[in-house]
């Protein structure tokens, strides 16, 4: 029977290297290119590795059957306590220069800092900038206050999974130059976000102490919760696991391609906030799991009534992660930038998420959202993980596990 | 159908640099009228059987659109341009061995799909589509019959119309018809405020502009400011029992509810190609001077949910399956949906929970400002402030112009055959210069560059 055939493209001639690159990232060091004065250096340094113990419930009915989990995490060298899942959180102040002195053994890696914008040499894309194995200085701004993260880029559908990724929150200045409490704000808070004009148009309660013509609304709790799934069975895999061969030569050629991968074929069966394991309350086999609710502080949040509180939401996995929370919340931010906050975000406004309506985040995408309780209690939160093919709008959803926490408020 | 075996198009055959495999046709007589002395014909598509080549060279079978008096298939099929106000004629022959069906989703009144006539299209037959678009926006053309089978299995194009009054120095400057009042604002003030130097965004190629030569002739004006992405995944399981003369029909060897349980791609398209060849297409790679802003159509006529990341951008989004928002924020990742994710039962989503949530065809601003983070003086150019990163050479590949990715971050799509990063979803992002238009030192000049920039 015949068949026309629809090729994949060519490779022009003169264009291998730049073809051989797209799989083979060249090995480069240095740094800082370019350089400009920083106003804040800091170290980093991959890949680490660490054992992630694991709760007899969750190792009892993981694939790999393990009491305990492989991660690769970036560490900081400079901390005694710098080895962590997640990597350890980066904090800049809105216009700071920042150099990253970062050393890379072991393997080739990259560290992209997702959300910030600098130049490709710094942006850590191995195809288009190049990979390394010993040392390089990123240098890139902080232009605007905002929730981002770090991760290396380098065979990222398993390089990230592993863990090779940390929270980067970038602060507004305090805008009372003469406090005690200046950015960047550790310790969860107070702190000051930005955000802009509009709470009166999402009707609900007003954050006191809000200055629309600085677009600082202040906080006094911070609550990170970085989301994720990991495959077991991938943890076991080594650093080039399933990546293509380097023929320089022929960089594109069919037997340069691996044809058993199975990095296509995402299982998660731990699931996590913020590093913490989720440990499931229902038999095992029996879909969805549910987490018993979190009560490890660096998730769950206690606060005050009348206090704001701020939640930094990341999905740093491959599932769709659908959230419901149990209190009204205001959205202030997607992806760093805030809503309404000109020049750029201009545009935009921020509007209201009702207690109990569901929504929903995939990879990378961040929000910010301001609670504010007036009243004591216990507020649940949840969030549901979703096959990315079978989703919640699926005919037939695939739903994994749901994670629980809350948000205790006493006086 | 029988015949001798699989013929190979030839290298002499492709369009220059191979850039063919997603061809565009004008549909409606009206726009092409307006821009050039020759009126449309209708469009005339066939549905053939054909081999598509994955990125690792595999060759899958495919259900896939011809363009009347190509010498080959496209896939997906040919981007077909219109505009509001035009007759718009399409049609439709079943070359298959099985019925199909064809309908421009969402493109009706109220939304609703435009279905041919007949709707069902027996092996052999023609069907017609005879409308009059009202609405501008992003929209896609499938085979909708046993959803989602007929339509994953290749039956899928996107289907564009412009608002009316589209012509070289048009007053339209946004893609929409009725664009909101943010939107409005946000497209006046591309090239007009100090946020936004440079250009506004140009729905059409002006006359006096350079006609690219790596896209087609008749529709690389719309692309000149524009991209529109396709996104696709494979499963070659499904594939292969198709190719065998199964289909999905009542009796037939496969079925919708174990495709939609048991799909599994194995590869992950953009225009029809992944990896290195989707970052080398000139229909798909973005590129630019800092200060000429690009609207790029995304579809998804796949059943993954992609989350599509920019790099050295923030982009606005601006529509969710052909409803301007009201609130455009301005992010790096973004959620979409499938097409009939979009049509659960209760998933009428409206105002911010679009945004949230996603929908299966969404469109994007690139607003192309200089990179927010490169530190230095933002009054010199870039040239200038990166001359040093602009003068390297790694791997024996310049730094220049500056290159960035575009990918989906949902990171198991940026596989092929289970392996193999990043040969997925993704493509290319380049900066040629800043607004002084003077290209990045080793940069060529756009538009007649085969596969990027500062290539022979």
């Amino acid at each position: 029977m015949a068949r026309l055939i629809i090729p994949r493209g060519e490779v022009p001639p003169g264009e291998e290297a730049m073809f051989l690159k797209f799989a083979c990232p060249p090995r480069f060091s240095g740094g800082p290119f370019d350089p400009q004065p920083p106003t804040r250096t800091l170290r980093r340094r991959l890949d680490a590795h660490l054992s992630l113990p694991l709760p007899p419930e969750v190792a009892a009915r993981t694939r790999a059957g393990r009491g305990d989990i492989t991660m690769w995490v970036i560490e900081d060298p400079d901390d005694a306590n710098g080895r962590t899942f997640p990597s350890p959180l980066i904090r800049t102040v809105q216009g700071d220069v920042v150099h990253a002195d970062v050393g890379f053994s072991l393997n080739d890696h990259t560290i992209h800092w997702h959300g910030i914008e600098p130049s490709p040499l710094n942006d850590g894309v191995g195809h288009t900038s190049f990979e390394a194995t010993s040392n390089f200085v990123y240098q890139f701004g902080t232009h605007q206050a905002g929730t981002y993260f770090y991760h290396c880029h380098k065979n990222t559908v398993l390089h990230f999974d592993m863990g090779l990724y940390g929270v980067l929150i970038v602060d507004p200045p305090n805008p009372n130059p003469g406090s005690p409490s200046q950015a960047p704000y550790y310790g969860g808070g107070p702190g000051y976000r930005t955000g802009g004009s509009g709470f009166a148009a999402a009707n609900v309660p007003g954050f006191p102490g809000f200055l629309p013509a600085r677009f600082v609304v202040p906080y006094d709790v911070e609550a990170i919760w970085a989301v994720d799934e990991f495959d077991s069975v991938w943890h076991e895999l080594n650093h080039d696991a399933f990546m293509q061969a380097c023929r320089a030569d022929a960089p594109a050629a069919a037997e340069t391609f691996t044809n058993n991968g199975i990095l296509n074929d995402f299982r998660p069966d731990i699931f996590v906030i913020t590093g913490v394991v989720s440990v499931p309350t229902t038999p095992a086999g029996v879909f969805p799991e549910i987490g018993a609710p979190i009560t490890d502080p660096a998730v769950a949040i206690t606060a005050r009534p009348n206090q704001t509180v701020l939640i930094r939401l990341l999905n740093a996995g491959y599932t769709i992660q659908e959230y419901t929370l149990g209190i009204d919340a205001v959205v202030v931010a997607a992806d760093g930038h805030p809503f309404g906050v000109p020049p750029f975000s201009a545009y935009s406004a921020p509007f209201a998420i009702r207690a109990g309506t569901p929504f929903r985040l995939t990879s990378a995408r961040r929000l910010d959202l301001l609670v504010r309780p007036t009243v004591p209690g216990v507020f649940p939160f949840q969030v549901a993980f979703y096959d990315w093919i079978r989703g919640p709008d699926s005919a037939s959803p695939k739903l994994f596990h749901v994670a629980q926490t809350t948000l205790t408020v006493a006086p | 159908m029988q015949s001798t075996g699989p013929r190979v198009i030839g290298r002499r055959e492709l369009l220059r640099c191979g850039a063919w495999g997603t061809t565009a046709v004008v549909a409606g007589s009206g726009l092409l009228s307006r821009l050039s002395r020759a009126l449309a014909p209708p469009v005339s598509l066939s549905m053939d059987p054909a081999l598509v080549e994955m990125v690792d060279t595999t060759r899958v079978f495919h259900w896939t659109f011809q363009l009347e008096g190509a010498d080959f298939p496209s896939f997906p099929g040919p981007t077909i341009f219109a505009s509001t106000g035009d007759a718009v004629v399409v049609r439709v022959t079943n070359r298959l061995d099985e019925p199909h069906e064809f309908r421009i989703l969402g493109a009706g009144p109220g939304g609703g799909d435009i279905v041919s006539s007949p709707a069902v299209l027996a092996p052999g037959a023609t069907a017609t589509v005879s409308f009059t678009p009202r609405t501008a926006g992003t929209f896609l053309y499938a085979d909708p019959r046993n959803a989602p089978v007929n339509r994953v299995l290749g039956l899928h194009g996107a289907f564009v119309v412009l608002p009316a009054g589209v012509r070289e120095n048009s007053p339209v400057n946004t893609p929409y018809t009725s664009p909101t009042p943010a939107l409005q604002r946000l497209f006046d003030d591309l090239g007009r405020t100090a946020a936004f130097p440079g250009e506004p965004w140009i729905p059409v190629r002006p006359a006096g502009a350079p006609a690219r030569t790596d896209l087609p002739p008749d529709v690389e004006r719309f692309l000149f400011r524009t991209n529109v992405w396709v996104l696709a995944n494979v499963d070659p399981r499904f594939n292969a029992i198709a190719e065998a003369g199964g289909n999905a029909e009542p009796g037939g060897a496969i079925d919708a509810a174990t495709f939609l349980v048991g799909f599994l791609p194995r590869y992950f398209l953009i225009g029809g190609r992944s990896g290195v060849f989707a970052s080398h297409d000139p229909q798909l790679l973005i590129e630019g001077f800092v200060g000429e802003p690009r609207v790029v159509r995304i579809l998804n006529a796949g059943l993954v949910t992609p989350s599509l990341h920019l790099h050295a951008n923030h982009f606005f989004v601006l529509a969710v399956n052909g409803v301007p928002l009201d609130n455009v924020h301005d992010i790096d990742s973004m959620t979409m949906n499938t097409v009939e994710g979009d049509r659960t039962p209760g998933a009428l989503a409206r105002g911010d929970d679009l945004f949230v949530r996603g929908g299966s065809r969404m469109d994007w601003l690139v607003p192309f400002i200089r990179p927010q983070d490169i530190p230095g003086d933002p009054n010199r150019p870039l040239r200038d402030v990166l001359a040093q990163e602009l003068a390297l050479v790694i791997g024996d590949v310049p730094m220049s112009p500056l290159r960035y990715p575009m990918h989906d971050h949902m990171e198991p799509s940026q596989t092929a055959a289970g392996g193999n990063y990043p040969q997925g979803t993704i493509t290319d992002f380049f900066f040629l210069g800043d607004l002084d238009k003077v290209p990045f030192p080793g940069s060529g000049t756009p538009g007649g560059a085969c596969n990027g920039p500062g290539m022979p």
